[in-house]
């Protein structure tokens, strides 16, 4: 495996590794404000 | 039988992640925006509000699982779409995304968007939108779809399901309209597709699909074109004559219906073998797209008049 290859493979790996992190951030608040509207809805 | 996508297909680099583009491209993004749109209006006309942050999350949910079916369908055909020029450049086809990621991200989002449906809204919404997941992924893209040339007569229902699931999540039981939006969308697939399934007759032979245009000729699918575009327009207008709607949604169900039926005689009228000389399927099959966004606008619109 070329140089290259290698940094466009951590690249990659850099990249999926932050959308997840935000993926996961975005369901977690999702989450939250669903139990919330929930409370709201059901009170 | 479905090949392996390695018989067609360029094979992918193994060690490189998948790159975010080709995940979504695995979503089919046009069709799930028309998806999203339907569900969108199914929600907003029902008669119950919705709280903000629970239909924006059915809305993604509907978003989620037309994806989700979208990627699994991508994944199943990967040996189908290395052979059609249409579909050649997908991620699958074309190399850029090995097939297990695909198959890992399409589950994934099936399953989840289900879950966060029952989570936000309720269990007969999060279990028509299973079927519905189910009914493409499954129903149409596996069973039907390489063995009959009604594939898409069946299949279509699948395509129907996301203004039922909008206006289940917001009133939790189903009503007479959005059964009769269901039976609209499920009557306005067949001469949506076969439009284009006529000017792309010669990709769909090559690789091997049965649809009707290659099955039973151009002629007699222009007849079915004609055939189901009635009882389509008789569906849309039906809202308003059974008082569900007020007139302005009636007016231009009648106006757009008019025009609908109009050019589905166009296409009857054409004798065309040639994809260049098909004018009128080709005008169909783009203003169809535009009737149904116009007709669930409108029916949003006259729901808050």
């Amino acid at each position: 495996m070329s140089r290259h290859d290698d940094e466009l493979i951590r690249a990659r790996q850099r990249r999926a590794a932050r959308v997840t992190a935000m993926l996961l951030f975005a369901f977690i608040a999702l989450t939250f404000l669903i139990t919330i509207a929930k409370l709201t809805v059901n009170r | 039988m479905r090949g392996t996508v390695m018989d067609t297909a360029a094979a992918p680099t193994r060690d490189l992640p998948a790159d975010w583009r080709d995940l979504f491209a695995l979503t089919k993004p046009r069709v799930m925006s028309l998806v999203v749109f339907t569900g969108l209006c199914g929600l907003l006309a029902a008669p119950e509000p919705m709280h903000p942050v629970l239909a924006f999350t059915a809305v993604l949910c509907i978003a989620l699982g037309a994806g989700g079916a979208g990627a699994l369908n991508m994944w199943y055909e990967a040996d189908l779409d290395a052979k059609m020029r249409r579909t050649q450049g997908r991620p699958l086809p074309a190399g850029r995304l090995h097939p297990t990621t695909a198959l890992q991200f399409a589950v994934g989002l099936s399953i989840g968007s289900v879950v966060l449906m029952d989570l936000a809204a309720n269990h007969l919404a999060a279990a028509i939108l299973a079927i519905s997941i189910f009914f493409y992924a499954v129903i149409y893209t596996v069973w039907l779809k390489r063995r009959t040339p009604q594939n898409i007569v069946i299949g279509g229902a699948a395509g129907a399901f996301p203004p039922l699931i909008g206006w289940v999540a917001a009133t939790g039981s189903i009503d007479l309209l959005p059964v009769l939006l269901f039976l609209l969308i499920f009557l306005w697939t067949p001469p949506h597709f076969w439009a284009l399934s006529l000017f792309v007759r010669s990709d769909y032979a090559a690789a091997g699909v049965p649809m009707l245009p290659v099955v039973a000729g151009p002629e007699n699918t222009r007849r079915q074109i004609a055939l189901y575009s009635l009882p389509m327009a008789a569906c849309a207008v039906a809202p308003w004559l059974l008082g569900l709607t007020g007139a302005v949604y009636g007016l231009t169900a009648v106006l757009l219906s008019l025009v609908f039926v109009g050019l589905s005689l166009a296409v009857l009228a054409n004798k065309a073998t040639e994809p260049a000389q098909m004018g009128p399927e080709k005008k169909l099959f783009g203003f169809s797209i535009l009737y149904l966004f116009a007709l669930f606008g409108v029916l949003v619109v006259d729901r808050f008049l």
